[in-house]
């Protein structure tokens, strides 16, 4: 909404300089973007919240500018109106509903010209092309007092009749834009004999719109049902000063008062005369104004602010609410038709603390009762740390868009589109599904880096996916190209240095008893392991598909791992206690053992059946050597463990010691023929 | 004689007390102990005394001779023991090769900043779903269906019926259903608005949403806190102006500025910035919750992650949070 200040100034008195008046205006509610110079006056740019229709006209401005400075308004005089019936204007109501309330006037005679040059200014101030007097006449007043009119050739109208009405099945509206809209049976127009001359409250149309030899105009105010012009609005992407104040709700009971402000404007602009009174269909629900008790106390504690009760009156009055004080301690405010946003009592606090200024409530700090144990959700601190640690550990968080394509889904190996959830108003093409897993945005931040010249990435993401219908909360972590590459090291990434960080991660979260499995990996991974924890299945960890890396065009391996984390904290979570075990008194013993398996078979199988050949005393098996190639066979491979004895009770004898590495050597070669080495 | 030889002594255990440099300490030894020495030019007029004379000096010279011999070994070995002597050299100048370190995204810091500001004031991080129903998204909070407060908070919608939050007053909704007051929550997470993105905005970006309920919270309160909050966070010289605006949800309601005179800043972007919305809970939302607006009040607030990250950190273009550039990553 656009105020010209001098315009304002026909109506209120007000401060000299405009920046004063914006100010004013700023710390009561009505923001002022900015103050722009138009025609060598101020106007000022106002955004007008949506609760405040009354705002969008100078009028409803100047009631503002009246509240605040206290200086009375003066409204335009309005000439007397005949009332009675009129035979000449026909008009029918069929939806009483969307249209509770009608009023049409007959101007004859009139000369359609250009309109004052001081009256042109008003509409230019309000980036409105002045058309002509007519046209002219009718925005002014919707500008002036903030109802829509329109103005119809009454000679275009077919059979002389207005019908409000729905849109029949076929039936087309040409617009005053000249467009031809289809419209749909939930629309509400303005209707002829025929068909229909406007959609109502958005905009006129082109076969009676008033031109230089219109003669007779139909003159048009009425209130239509909001959420219905806001629907015709949307549905047509027609937007336009009517269908804007319509939607927002217009003051009914301001309707008649606008189509005479408007005729007199015609008659005086135009020349001619009203053809007989004005026809004034009326169903709405009378409303009758209540009053609304305001507690003296309950105000003050609840702004913090104590407003005398004089003063109280005053702002209610100036803003032109009826207000009386009642009992004590008690002020009773009638609701009004122009403020359908006051109705309850902390309605009328904001109204006394906007116009008293929110700059004199103090500030205080509330005491603090300790809350209800019963908020124990402890994952979003939780998450809070734990992405300080990976962190720490030397990776880097990212946080990529949740929303993906279809490309960048089939590229990760997605194939059944009909499981991840799909946005049915997607902006674009690329931002079409809600993601089903962190990959494709963790590949898109890699291929990103790659073009910028990075070789060695370290990411992590946590966030939320939704897959199989359900929205979780996720770790993502990528490894590419070089873990370390320095002066004295380069190795690059690989799934046991991610797997090592997975592990380094479950130590943090104080969990131990997880495990790995290799079965029902999913298709994105070639050389990968399932991660489960007490029956959970958390994620997988492993080497992405090198197939997926041709597609996305990533030279060098993308290591992976995406681990649920909503498990984790889930009831009680894991024991995040440490019992400490005593330290052994006596020093343990450490003896090798090398030996050549077949390949297939894993670490921690061999590790528990050695455990289990020297229980209870082997307390640490260590592989610390893993070789495969020359002169081991072909499908074998050599490991070497670092085994350490422990008695609690006392130091080994070199007999016990030779007996226990026997033990364990004879379990292995009984289980899988090892050959030692 | 013997005075002399006890004023070698005397001076080599002085001189080598005081050895300016390593270096110098075989020069000194040599001058002490050389083949040509103080003590070899001394014992050589041995000849000239009596032989009673001579048994005496002679006496005295293996002493000092042993005690001279004692003191450089003993000053050479602790110099040895400083490593001064003969340890391998290494370039001290070549950078450390510990493990690079990472980052956290500066949203999440921003983030955890602002909520651990809160937690100090009582506040409790709690979390809610990105995939909301109409009514926690709207209804419950006062806003109605075909209203243009709906402009504002423009949603995208899924396949199955749900949507995505359009802002994480959704939680407040959640919380008060499963929670009595006293209660006082902080709520960051991700939302989603159907806008076109620019350097400015975009589809999907940060909130936090603060609320506090309980018996007899006023607007003063909400002041108070947001306040504290902005001096700890901007700094202590951080102004605030609270100005009347609009939410459903609330009643009365403020939007939030800051004055902001950074000299990083350019000249259009000082002065008022608005960063917070706030205002005292809409008795229909805490009805909503479950809870009894005759006996609570409460206030709530939001913010935008993104747009406070871009002040702290002078960063010109929201894209570039989702961008993932390690170039930009790695200067947090």
């Amino acid at each position: 909404m656009k105020l010209p200040v001098v315009w304002l100034k026909k109506y209120v008195a007000v401060p000299a300089a405009p920046e004063k008046l914006a100010d004013l205006l700023t710390l009561s509610g009505t923001k002022v973007e900015h103050v722009e110079k138009k025609g060598g006056e101020a106007v000022l740019q106002i955004e007008v919240t949506t609760n405040r229709p009354d705002c969008l006209s100078i009028l409803g401005l100047a009631q503002e500018v009246s509240a605040l400075t206290g200086k009375k308004i003066k409204f335009p005089a309005v000439k007397k109106s005949i009332s009675g019936a009129n035979k000449e204007i026909k008009i029918e109501i069929q939806d009483k509903k969307g249209c509770p309330k009608y009023t049409a006037r007959l101007l004859k005679g009139v000369s359609v010209k250009a309109t004052p040059p001081s009256f042109q200014q008003c509409l230019e101030w309000m980036n409105t092309r002045p058309i002509s007097n007519v046209v002219d006449a009718t925005n002014f007043v919707l500008f002036e007092m903030g109802q829509p009119l329109h103005a119809f050739d009454y000679d275009k109208i077919q059979g002389g009749v207005i019908v409000v009405r729905r849109a029949r099945k076929g039936e087309k509206f040409l617009a005053i834009d000249g467009v031809e809209y289809p419209l749909d049976e939930k629309t509400l127009v303005i209707a002829d004999a025929k068909k229909p001359i406007a959609i109502a409250g958005v905009m006129g149309g082109k076969l009676t719109e008033v031109t230089s030899s219109t003669k007779n105009v139909l003159l048009e105010s009425a209130y239509f049902d909001p959420p219905l012009v806001r629907q015709a609005s949307r549905r047509y992407k027609l937007s336009s000063e009517s269908s804007y104040r319509f939607e927002r709700g217009v003051d009914i009971q301001q309707v008649a008062a606008a189509s005479a402000r408007a005729r007199d404007l015609i008659l005086e602009w135009a020349g001619g005369r009203e053809a007989g009174p004005m026809v004034d269909k009326d169903f709405s629900k009378k409303v009758k104004e209540k009053p609304i008790l305001l507690h003296e106390e309950r105000l003050e504690q609840l702004l913090g602010l104590k407003i005398p009760a004089g003063r109280r009156v005053q702002i209610f009055k100036r803003l032109g609410f009826k207000a009386k004080a009642a009992s004590r301690g008690r002020l009773s405010v009638w609701t009004k038709n122009s403020r359908r946003d006051v109705g309850q009592a902390v309605d009328l606090a904001e109204e006394l603390l906007r116009i008293e200024g929110f700059d004199r409530v103090p500030a205080a700090i509330p005491v603090t009762r300790h809350t209800d144990t019963n908020l124990q959700d402890k994952k979003p601190k939780g998450i809070s740390e734990l992405k300080k640690f990976i962190s720490h550990l030397g990776l880097h968080e990212i946080i990529t868009y949740s929303f993906l394509s279809k490309k960048s889904l089939a590229d990760s190996g997605f194939q059944s589109f009909g499981a991840i959830q799909k946005i049915t108003n997607a902006l674009s093409a690329e931002q079409e599904y809600f993601r089903p897993s962190l990959l494709p945005g963790m590949l898109g931040a890699v291929l990103f880096n790659i073009h910028h010249k990075a070789s060695s990435l370290k990411f992590f993401e946590i966030g939320n996916r939704v897959a199989d219908g359900k929205e979780e909360t996720v770790l993502g972590i990528g490894l590419y190209g070089d873990l370390e590459k320095n002066w004295q090291k380069k190795s690059a990434a690989s799934f046991h240095d991610l797997k090592g960080v997975l592990e380094n991660i479950f130590h943090f979260l104080k969990i131990t008893d997880y495990g790995y499995h290799t079965s029902g990996i999913p298709p994105h991974f070639e050389n990968a392991s399932g991660v489960f924890w007490r029956g959970h299945e958390l994620g997988n960890i492993g080497t992405i598909h090198r197939s997926i890396l041709t597609r996305w065009d990533i030279p060098h391996d993308v290591i992976y791992a995406e681990i649920g984390l909503d498990p984790l904290w889930a009831g009680a979570g894991p024991a995040r206690t440490v019992r400490v075990k005593p330290i052994a008194k006596f020093p343990s013993v450490r003896r090798d053992i090398a030996f050549i398996i077949d390949e297939n078979i894993s670490i921690d199988v061999l590790e528990s059946l050695m455990k289990n050949a020297a229980s209870p005393f082997l307390q640490d098996t260590e592989l610390f050597d893993q070789y495969a190639g020359k002169n081991i066979p072909k499908g074998k491979r050599s490991l070497a463990f670092s085994l350490a004895y422990q008695k609690e009770t006392g130091t080994f004898t070199d007999q016990e010691i030779t007996a226990l590495q026997d033990r364990v050597g004879e379990a292995l070669k009984s289980q899988y023929r090892v050959e030692f080495r | 004689m013997i005075e002399a030889l006890k004023k070698l002594e005397e001076d080599a255990r002085g001189e080598l007390s005081i050895l300016p440099d390593p270096k110098s300490f075989q020069d000194l030894k040599n001058k002490y102990l050389g083949r040509k020495g103080l003590f070899a030019s001394l014992s050589a007029q041995i000849g000239q005394l009596t032989a009673e004379e001579r048994r005496l000096a002679g006496q005295e010279m293996n002493r000092v001779k042993s005690a001279l011999e004692e003191i450089f070994s003993e000053k050479e070995r602790s110099l040895a023991a400083q490593g001064n002597a003969s340890v391998k050299k290494i370039d001290t100048t070549l950078p450390g090769t510990f493990y690079a370190p990472g980052s956290l995204h500066p949203l999440t810091q921003v983030t955890q900043d602002i909520t651990e500001i809160f937690e100090r004031l009582g506040f409790r991080t709690v979390e809610g779903p990105e995939v909301e129903t109409e009514y926690y998204n709207f209804e419950a909070l006062n806003i109605p269906l075909n209203h243009p407060a709906r402009d504002s908070f423009d949603t995208f919608y899924l396949e199955n019926g749900k949507l995505l939050r359009s802002q994480t007053s959704t939680v407040q909704i959640r919380v008060m259903e499963k929670t009595k007051p006293p209660l006082k929550i902080i709520a960051p997470g991700k939302v989603f608005r159907p806008d076109a993105t620019d350097a400015t905005h975009s589809f999907m970006f940060h909130q936090i949403e603060g609320l506090m309920v309980d018996e007899g919270v006023s607007f003063a309160d909400l002041k108070g806190v947001l306040l504290s909050f902005a001096k700890q966070f901007f700094g202590d010289k951080t102004k605030l102006r609270f100005r009347p605006h609009f939410f459903p949800f609330t009643e009365p309601s403020a939007e939030i500025d800051i004055f902001w005179e950074s000299k990083a800043m350019p000249a259009g972007r000082q002065g008022w910035l608005e960063i917070l919305g706030a205002g005292m809970v809409h008795p229909q939302v805490l009805r909503a919750g479950g809870i009894d607006p005759e006996k609570y009040s409460g206030f709530a607030f939001g913010m935008g992650v993104e747009r406070i990250a871009m002040l702290k950190y002078g960063i010109e273009d929201i894209r570039q949070f989702f961008e993932n550039d390690i170039r930009f990553l790695k200067q947090f």
